[in-house]
């Protein structure tokens, strides 16, 4: 056994499908396919980060394959080259290699957030699917499935994973916090819930991240909160929303460029901030946002778009008033 | 056509840029593998082209021309690179001609012009290249891997000289102070004095200024003060640029300036119509589109009355981009592998709690940084924002 890993994500990762949170109908749908592993068609795990889509494909390949998972199991993680010729290098590699085991009924290419491919470059990997799906089963992973290609969809079995409830995941943490011998108030594990949305993985990474500062209690939960850069995202759209054009944008440039964020994500939670604005025309501000939105799936320039949108923020909130 | 006719076959013929035309030529005759090719950077009309055919012509070259902005992706430029050597059965010697090398972008969906840059010197050819503009991102890095040679705009009186004697070849002469509009109007440019010289031949009085070229900088100072429309078009048309510098250009003017909100949004918001329909024009080949293109960006300028800017980042972003952003790129990266997610979701929501936890366990920052080489800036780049969180957290 080799060293355990400093992440608690890691560590309690759960290893069997015994040992998973919740996700009650999906894995009844999965152990009913593992009875017959060598008739697994490829699978695709739909769900919001953090709920447990990866896991149990690491799981499904330690079950169907055994002891041989590592060798005969490839996986491409987002933050890989996912450059299609890079995927089909890789895949033609890690398939060409024709020894067999007993007991292991194909190889299996594990394609980690799959939605973040291009439309291009998921037709492409819809070839590569066909091309080798003598040998290799493909398991892909993916926030929401209207995001993948539907020649796609139609080859997997497609299973959808719900956001954790707080239950689940109150009662996962105080697990840890029991094994790692950490000091917890129990509404500081509520509010951890509230403020990671169900997203078990930065729930389990805020409470270690706590844990190394000494308690867990709910006002510190709150503050390893605000540092994170999602809440500078939440800054940026009230500074916005105030007419602060300079400093909102300031806020966005650091974000896409020093922290090399994505503009898909900043956008993700630009709309999630804008629902609580007050005295704003929602109907406008809807269109206009699905419109920005639009217009990076097309490949415009990211950053004229972005600082378009704080501008037209900026400006719609003075219209009403007198400027 | 009188630039074709009068095109000078030999180095000698030529007017203007005399050190250019000698140091190309004995490049040339001295050419061996791996010396490193030419870059000619000057304004149109100087006489890049003619130059690089008639010092191949002396030498007993043939010459490939390839207009690189014609290919911008890596595999077709890598593609027309490789079949214009090794496909070389005959005897004959060629040089590789890449004209316009300041048209390619640099975008990563592209590749060509990082490709450009990391195999120009390995191509068992001589290779010259030419381009106008010595400020554009693509010449300033090929230019480490060539050398560069400027050319000048040409003196009036020698283009006065050479169009006095063409049109008496032509049987035809020219007042003194018409000849001096002529030559003033073509601004150094050889070829739009010849075209010019050819129209007043032919009965047209007025000299258009042909390919008059403006720098981005005035041409958006003048462009945002124009007092029509028509002529801030007509200003942004003028500049020798490609579009996504103008449109850049454009865009980092007015988030520099000091407009109000409604006028600011109103022009940003036109911006980023235009970038979408350049994106759009780029995957259909629509070109004529362009036009269009030209015109929001007019109009985003038209009346704003700004001054050019060439940064879009502020200052303190920008410090941080050389600082740190690499370091912080990179560790995102990592953890996030480990952790299974992207590195834009971890950068977003766990990375301040990483690094805290990483920099308070047993081995800390240093060690962590140790263990994968990333020490002395990377170090003190991760450094710096583990002191920027903590405090924020502890009391």
């Amino acid at each position: 056994m080799s060293a355990q890993p400093l992440m608690w994500v890691e560590k309690y990762r759960p290893k069997s499908l015994a040992d998973m949170v919740n996700q009650k109908e999906a894995l009844i749908r999965l152990q009913a396919l593992l009875k017959k592993p060598e008739d697994i068609p490829h699978l695709l795990f739909t769900g919001p980060p953090g709920s447990g889509k990866t896991t149990t494909a690491l799981v499904v390949i330690k079950e169907i394959l055994g002891d041989y998972w590592k060798d005969f199991s490839l996986e491409l993680n987002a933050s890989d080259e996912r450059g299609i010729d890079t995927i089909r290098e890789r895949i033609k590699i890690f398939a060409s290699h024709t020894d067999k085991r007993a007991g292991v009924p194909f190889r299996i290419v594990l394609l980690d957030e799959a939605d973040s491919m291009t439309a291009d470059a998921q037709t492409a990997l819809r070839r590569i699917m066909e091309e080798f799906s003598s040998g290799t089963r493909f398991i892909l992973t993916a926030n929401y499935s209207s995001n993948i290609i539907e020649p796609i969809q139609s080859r997997c079995a497609i299973f959808r994973f719900i956001r954790f409830s707080k239950e689940d995941v109150t009662n996962y943490l105080e697990g840890i916090c029991r094994k790692e011998k950490v000091k917890y108030e129990k509404e500081a594990l509520a509010t951890l819930y509230e403020l990671s949305s169900g997203d078990l993985r930065l729930a389990i990474n805020q409470l270690q991240a706590l844990s190394s500062l000494g308690a867990v209690d709910e006002q510190s939960v709150k503050r390893v909160f605000a540092t994170s850069k999602r809440s500078d995202v939440k800054r940026m759209v009230e500074l916005a929303v105030k007419g602060e054009f300079s400093k909102a944008r300031e806020i966005l440039l650091e974000l896409m460029f020093v922290y090399g964020i994505s503009e898909v994500d900043i956008l993700k939670y630009i709309n999630e901030d804008t629902y609580s604005i007050k005295g704003i025309d929602h109907a406008n501000l809807a269109k206009l946002i699905a419109e920005y939105d639009y217009r990076l799936i097309e490949g415009a320039h990211p950053e004229i778009q972005l600082s378009a949108l704080l501008a037209e923020l900026a400006a719609m909130n003075r219209d009403g008033q007198k400027s | 056509m009188w630039t074709e006719r009068y095109r000078p076959r030999r180095l000698e013929e030529m007017v203007g840029n005399e050190r250019a035309r000698v140091l190309l030529f004995d490049w040339l005759l001295n050419w061996k593998r791996g010396m490193k090719p030419i870059l000619l950077v000057g304004p149109p009309g100087v006489g890049k082209t003619t130059m690089a055919y008639a010092a191949a012509m002396q030498l007993g070259y043939e010459v490939i021309e390839l207009n690189a902005s014609d290919f911008r992706t890596e595999k077709q430029l890598s593609k027309v690179i490789n079949a214009s050597y090794s496909s070389s059965l005959t005897e004959e010697k060629r040089i590789l001609f890449l004209d316009e090398v300041d048209g390619l972008y640099g975008k990563a969906d592209y590749g060509g012009a990082e490709y450009l840059t990391e195999t120009i010197e390995q191509i068992p050819l001589p290779v010259i290249m030419a381009a106008n503009d010595p400020d554009a991102e693509q010449v300033k890095k090929l230019s480490k891997h060539a050398k560069l040679v400027r050319m000048q705009r040409v003196p009036s009186r020698l283009i006065e000289m050479l169009i006095k004697n063409l049109l008496a070849r032509e049987g035809f002469s020219m007042e003194g102070d018409k000849l001096q509009s002529l030559v003033k109007a073509a601004d150094g440019d050889i070829r739009a004095a010849i075209n010019n010289a050819q129209l007043a031949a032919a009965g047209e009085d007025q000299f258009q200024v042909l390919r008059k070229t403006l720098s981005l900088k005035d041409a958006i100072s003048a462009a945002s003060s124009a007092e029509e429309l028509q002529k801030a078009a007509e200003y942004l048309r003028q500049v020798d640029a490609d579009p996504d510098q103008k449109l850049m250009a454009c865009y980092s003017s007015l988030v520099n300036s000091s407009l109000d909100r409604p006028s600011l949004r109103d022009s940003l918001k036109l911006l980023a119509e235009a970038s979408l329909l350049l994106k759009r024009i780029r995957s259909t080949q629509q070109w004529r589109q362009l036009r269009y293109f030209d015109r929001m960006l007019a109009t985003s300028l038209y009346m704003k009355r700004i001054a050019y800017a060439e940064e879009p980042l502020p200052w303190s972003v920008r410090q941080r981009v050389w600082n740190d952003s690499r370091f912080l790129k990179r560790f995102c990266s990592i953890v996030a592998s480990e952790l299974r997610t992207s590195a834009s979701e971890f950068a977003l929501n766990n990375l301040s709690a990483a690094l805290l936890i990483i920099s308070k366990s047993g081995n800390g920052i240093e060690s962590w940084c140790a263990a994968r080489n990333m020490l002395g800036a990377a170090f003190n780049a991760l450094d710096r924002e583990v002191k920027m969180v903590i405090p924020r957290i502890e009391r």
